[in-house]
């Protein structure tokens, strides 16, 4: 029974698909503690590809023209460190003695709100989770000092770490990859190679777009954090521009940063509340407005639904960075079910003949 | 830099080379090309891909025999040097015939996700191949309408 359904070429394309996706998840087990420098060293690699082509077609070796891109990159990052990290670790500093305060305020929120439903109504409301959560945000407040010196440490392995891995990609990756393919059966080479085609194609432009996308919202923000006269408005800018990664749950999540700073800064600024809010809104039109179907339109092909359910799933697995590389795993997942289910099911692929003209169009 | 040059990749360079795919292109960009592209052996009878398949390339017989089928019918038979399945380098569709290793073949594949590559890095080059590959289909379609010509004066015969 089993093997008459691997024997039917659509049971096969999801058998090698489970395969693929176990081995994946294994690999990525296995690598978690490395696994966030790792996707921003392919990040990188992606980014800076075609910078490298472009000298070497204006006459330099792969290696220098790999050294050159390399140097600037590191010359702008220790750059924006020595400039940018002070000022973004003095705005979270700030931030992080205003916690008890903000704490202690939104404690008094839910106190004022309970006792107005219970005069009003004659409901009773219980604040105790509410009470609960800002404990734990004291706390959190405390432990961020302690866990400070822990991601020093891993940012410093991450600075050495990342160019190491960027260096070896631009160089062999090619090389890597090839020797990969070349161990795949003679029977499912070319399409191997033609799902990877697919599949890196789309990643690629979807990578360069989501950042290019990620820096537009922050600078729309931050300008309007800036003109409404929040404080930390760069850091809550770039904070908005990151977690627009996030799809549908970031722009929300943006949201509470600068709200609740507003809230522990004295007293309830209901102005500059609706401002923030304004501000976030405004971004988000212009994001999908203007952004999106300019840039990130025709590279995700997925469903709402399976959009949430993946950043949820990821973000419980993998945390922030699982909530970031949910949708390309998706996308990639995706073409790889697509590319086996078409390419195994000779009938399939004899009927897209007809497909010609569409094809050929886009 | 000083890496020392394989014979097999200095081969496949001259067998591409020798191809009308690959005229007029410097043999240091065909051996950029194919130094980290490792040749796929097939057995005697073994095939190549099947009508229908989805192609990805072309490929080059660096040593051994393969038949191209169509429906059963032998419409050729290749040799060292010789190439086949270049349209797959243009279009995505599937193969519209069977190739089948005769004997022990050796062969190496060019692929479209290289040539889209070759682009970025070299446009110049890869676009000498795209107008190298029009010449060879033009010359295919040519062919095509000559037997088809001359098919139809023998039957009006």
């Amino acid at each position: 029974m089993i093997m008459s359904l691997f024997r039917h070429p659509i049971g096969r394309a999801f058998a090698i698909y489970f395969t693929f996706v176990f081995g994946l998840a294994l690999m990525i087990t296995l690598l978690t503690p490395v696994l966030f420098p790792l996707i921003l060293a392919f990040i990188l690699f992606s980014i800076l590809e075609p910078i490298k082509n472009r000298l070497i077609r204006g006459g330099l070796s792969q290696l220098t023209a790999i050294i050159l891109v390399l140097m600037a990159v590191m010359a702008s990052g220790i750059i924006c460190l020595v400039i940018g990290i002070p000022m973004l670790l003095d705005q979270w500093e700030w931030l992080q003695t205003r916690l008890p305060i903000i704490a202690t305020k939104i404690a008094q929120l839910l106190d004022t709100f309970g006792s107005s439903i219970a005069n009003s109504v004659g409901m009773q409301v219980d604040t105790r989770l509410g009470e609960r959560w800002l404990a734990d945000l004291k706390d959190q407040g405390t432990s961020v000092v302690v866990s400070s010196a822990g991601i020093m440490v891993q940012s410093a392995f991450s600075l050495v770490f990342i160019p190491i891995v960027t260096f070896f990609l631009m160089r062999d990756y090619r090389k890597m990859r090839n020797t990969l393919m070349s161990w795949l059966p003679n029977k499912a080479y070319e399409l191997g190679w033609l799902i990877y085609f697919r599949v890196t194609k789309r990643l690629q432009r979807y990578v360069h777009s989501v950042f290019i996308q990620s820096a537009i919202v922050a600078f729309v923000t931050t300008i309007g954090f800036y003109i409404i006269g929040l404080d930390t408005a760069v850091l809550f800018g770039v904070l908005a521009g990151l977690l627009n990664l996030i799809p549908y749950i970031g722009p929300l999540l943006s949201l509470l940063p600068p709200m609740l700073s507003t809230l522990g800064s004295g007293a309830i600024d209901i102005w500059m509340l609706v401002s923030i809010a304004m501000v976030i809104l405004a971004a988000q039109i212009f994001d999908n407005v203007v952004v999106i179907p300019n840039l990130i339109a025709q590279t995700v092909d997925l469903h709402p639904m399976m959009v949430l359910f993946g950043v949820v799933v990821f973000g419980y697995l993998f945390g922030f960075l699982g909530m970031i590389i949910a949708i390309p795993v998706l996308t990639a997942s995706k073409f790889l079910l697509m590319g086996l289910i078409h390419g195994l099911n000779k009938k399939l692929t004899e009927d897209t003949l007809h497909l010609l003209p569409a094809k050929l169009k886009s | 830099m000083f890496r020392k040059r394989n014979p097999l990749t200095e081969h496949i360079t001259e067998l591409w080379s020798a191809t009308p795919l690959f005229r007029d292109i410097p043999k240091r960009e065909i051996l950029q090309l194919v130094q980290d592209m490792p040749p796929r052996h097939f057995k005697a009878g073994e095939f190549i891909f099947h009508s229908g398949d989805q192609g990805a390339g072309a490929a080059v017989i660096l040593h051994g025999k393969v038949e191209i089928q169509s429906a059963g019918v032998k419409l050729a038979e290749l040799g060292d040097g010789d190439f086949f399945g270049e349209i797959a380098l243009v279009l995505d569709v599937p193969r519209t015939a069977d190739a089948i290793a005769v004997t022990e073949t050796e062969l190496m594949f060019f692929l479209r996700p290289e040539l889209d590559e070759w682009l970025t890095r070299s446009p110049y080059f890869a676009g000498k191949l795209g107008a190298n590959l029009a010449y060879v289909l033009a010359q295919r379609l040519l062919q095509a309408n000559k037997a088809l010509v001359n098919s139809g004066q023998e039957s009006q015969l």
